[in-house]
């Protein structure tokens, strides 16, 4: 009750507000996505509170999924990667004249799978946690190993590739000062390099510039669906038929959003779920609500999911919940397994905070739906040099210092290049930001082990870890990949 | 992927190189270039590795996915007009700066009206400026304005 105290104090609620609303607005605009926003709002989140800053960039994020919806249901496009499976039956439904319907069991699955996903939340995050108070450094690093190869195994196309970014988010993680030594490593004398290279606008450059480089590239053509919106409020057949895909959506996207990495795949793995049960799979992608209702709850829950590794082990399943813990150390706030213990105000007030959200995204969502329909006719040509004027914005007055912003550019062009030849910005993201984590516990294990490696196998829960993301390589190597995307959905 | 791999090839040596400089340790004790060498060991590795799949997978015969034609020219405009903002951010000042670097963005890249150009971006670096600085109370470049 006492986080419900915290949440609900009028800033509190304001930060939700704006948080969601802001992710629903970038849900709904395709071209930008949570990720660029967060890092967009990073600086500004950083003058404010903690608990105000947490509340605000967690409400983005899950306000992204419900708004990655109104683009995949009006024009085919999705506005999220997790809302690429809505297109196929919200579309369909939206050119039957059932866009109100699809829209509707869209925010009232994502507010259903969200609140029970928080209910998880509260009952599984105290519970690693405590088990994790147990970890040293050896457990550390192996999971640590263990969510880098996780996050490379989900990822689409070469695994190779995908491997390889981890190495080098690993060397872009040493640049700056050894905390260990005093030594500077890869810093030519230049102050930004010294201080280390910086998430914010690495991620910025990654995902925000090299997104309007790719769009300006290659752009999209918008073809927008012109339907009259009407019937927001499902009807009871619709119900009857939701009910439960949203259960089974909800299942889904708690358990893969616990995995680091897994997230992306669950709204597909929700869906071809629904398809296998059904008594008519071949009428999914014809424009069903069931398709819609599974895809949405699932999204949702999975984004409040990811949560949970992130507070109670303090290791992020995906690329915004890294920096969101990015967020919590530029506060000075460790999170895993110690942030229940020190800081219980933040973490039950940010679980509060959203089931407050949750509220807030369906008020938003379905009386505001005209309104987003109308942001939605806004050309890409005025939008994306507002987009490269908040990037120098956000990384300039991070730290006031133009050095972070050239390496905002420079890892524009980098990310660019990376989306051309195929190459994934998150294990690269996620190494970048466990990089010092994982150095931290190699060196303090092999001290404690007097230099030998037999620690990571010896001690049973980071043996496991190991055994895992062992299996993981072989499995990767061998071609045994998930290849739910392409299989469930065609 | 000739030129990926030649750049990861290269940045791996150096890497290593530089890594193996700054100190390997001893394995109870990792020095400063602990990590940064074997990440540089593995990503050449695996750059390798790439280059094996690659060829194996073209000796194969693959199917090739056409990819859209991209806009060079409209890229590189872009990118050139960034890279020159933040060379003048700092001197000119970011409102100078912003509404230079956007009117150039409308004009030259989108080939925008001169009319649509000056009003948009007047009104994008006020917009921006107000949130930024007035609301948020972030600090941007004076420059030559002093504010």
């Amino acid at each position: 009750m006492n986080g419900f105290s915290i949440a609900l104090s009028f800033t509190n609620v304001m930060y939700c507000f704006i948080g969601c609303l802001l992710g629903t607005l970038v849900g709904v605009l395709p071209g930008i996505g949570p990720a660029a926003a967060i890092a967009l709002l990073f600086p500004t989140a950083m003058r404010i509170n903690p608990m105000g800053a947490m509340v605000m960039l967690a409400g983005l994020y899950y306000g992204a999924q419900y708004g990655g919806s109104t683009t995949s249901i009006l024009l085919n496009i999705p506005g999220e990667a997790t809302s690429v499976v809505t297109c196929l039956d919200g579309y369909q439904m939206a050119r039957k004249g059932r866009a109100g319907p699809a829209l509707g069991i869209s925010a009232f699955g994502s507010f259903i799978g969200g609140t029970i996903t928080i209910m998880g939340l509260v009952l599984f995050a105290p519970v690693l946690a405590n088990a994790a108070l147990k970890f040293g450094p050896a457990e550390f690093f192996s999971l640590t190993v263990m969510c880098m190869t996780m996050v490379t195994y989900v990822s689409r196309g070469s695994f190779i590739k995908a491997l390889m970014m981890v190495p080098l988010g690993l060397i872009l993680a040493t640049v700056g000062m050894d905390p260990h030594t005093g030594t500077f490593r890869f810093t030519y004398g230049s102050l930004t390099l010294k201080d280390g290279l910086g998430i914010v606008p690495i991620v910025m450059g990654l995902f925000g510039i090299s997104e309007v480089l790719i769009n300006l590239g290659t752009p999209v053509q918008r073809i927008f669906f012109k339907t009259k919106i009407k019937e927001l409020f499902p009807s009871l057949q619709d119900w009857k038929d939701s009910k439960f895909p949203i259960l089974r959506g909800t299942l889904v996207g708690f358990v893969l959003g616990v995995l680091p990495g897994m997230g992306l795949s669950s709204p597909f793995l929700a869906y071809g779920l629904e398809r296998r049960l059904s008594r008519h799979p071949e009428k999914f992608g014809t424009g069903i609500i069931e398709g819609v209702a599974a895809a949405e709850t699932c999204n949702n829950a999975e984004a409040q999911a990811a949560f949970i590794p992130m507070l109670s082990l303090g290791i992020p399943a995906n690329v915004i919940m890294a920096m969101l813990l990015g967020a919590l150390m530029v506060n000075g706030i460790t999170p895993g397994p110690l942030l229940l213990r020190d800081h219980p105000d933040l973490f039950w007030g940010l679980i509060s905070s959203m089931y407050i959200g949750n509220i807030v995204l369906i008020v938003l969502n379905l009386p505001l739906i005209p309104l987003w329909v109308k942001i939605l006719r806004i050309p890409y040509s005025y939008l994306f040099p507002a987009i490269l004027v908040f990037c120098i914005i956000g990384s300039y007055s991070l730290n006031n210092n133009i050095g972070d912003v050239i390496v905002m550019a420079v890892f524009g062009v980098v990310g660019y290049l990376m989306k051309r030849y195929d190459f994934e910005a998150a294990p690269l993201v996620l190494a970048l930001i466990l990089g010092p984590l994982l150095e931290d516990n190699l060196r303090q294990a092999l001290l404690i082990s007097r230099g030998s490696f037999n620690i990571f196998l010896t001690r049973p829960i980071s043996a496991s870890f190991m055994i895992v993301s062992i299996l993981i390589l072989v499995f990767s190597l061998f071609r045994v990949r998930p290849k739910v995307k392409a299989a469930d959905v065609s | 992927m000739k030129y990926p791999a030649i750049f990861f090839l290269l940045l791996s040596i150096y890497v290593s190189k530089v890594s193996f400089e700054l100190g390997l340790g001893t394995l109870s004790k990792p020095g400063s270039g602990f990590i940064s060498f074997w990440s540089g060991i593995t990503l050449g590795l695996l750059t390798i590795m790439m280059v094996i799949q690659n060829t194996w997978l073209r000796q194969k015969g693959p199917t090739k996915e056409k990819k859209e034609k991209t806009k060079w020219k409209t890229v590189i405009l872009a990118l050139a007009a960034l890279f020159a903002c933040i060379f003048i951010l700092e001197p000119l000042g970011f409102i100078v700066s912003s509404t230079l670097f956007v009117g150039f963005l409308f004009k030259g890249v989108e080939k925008k009206g001169w009319l649509v150009t000056i009003v948009a971006s007047l009104l994008m670096t006020f917009i921006s400026y107000y949130i930024f600085k007035v609301l948020l109370q972030a600090e941007l470049p004076r420059g030559i304005l002093g504010f």
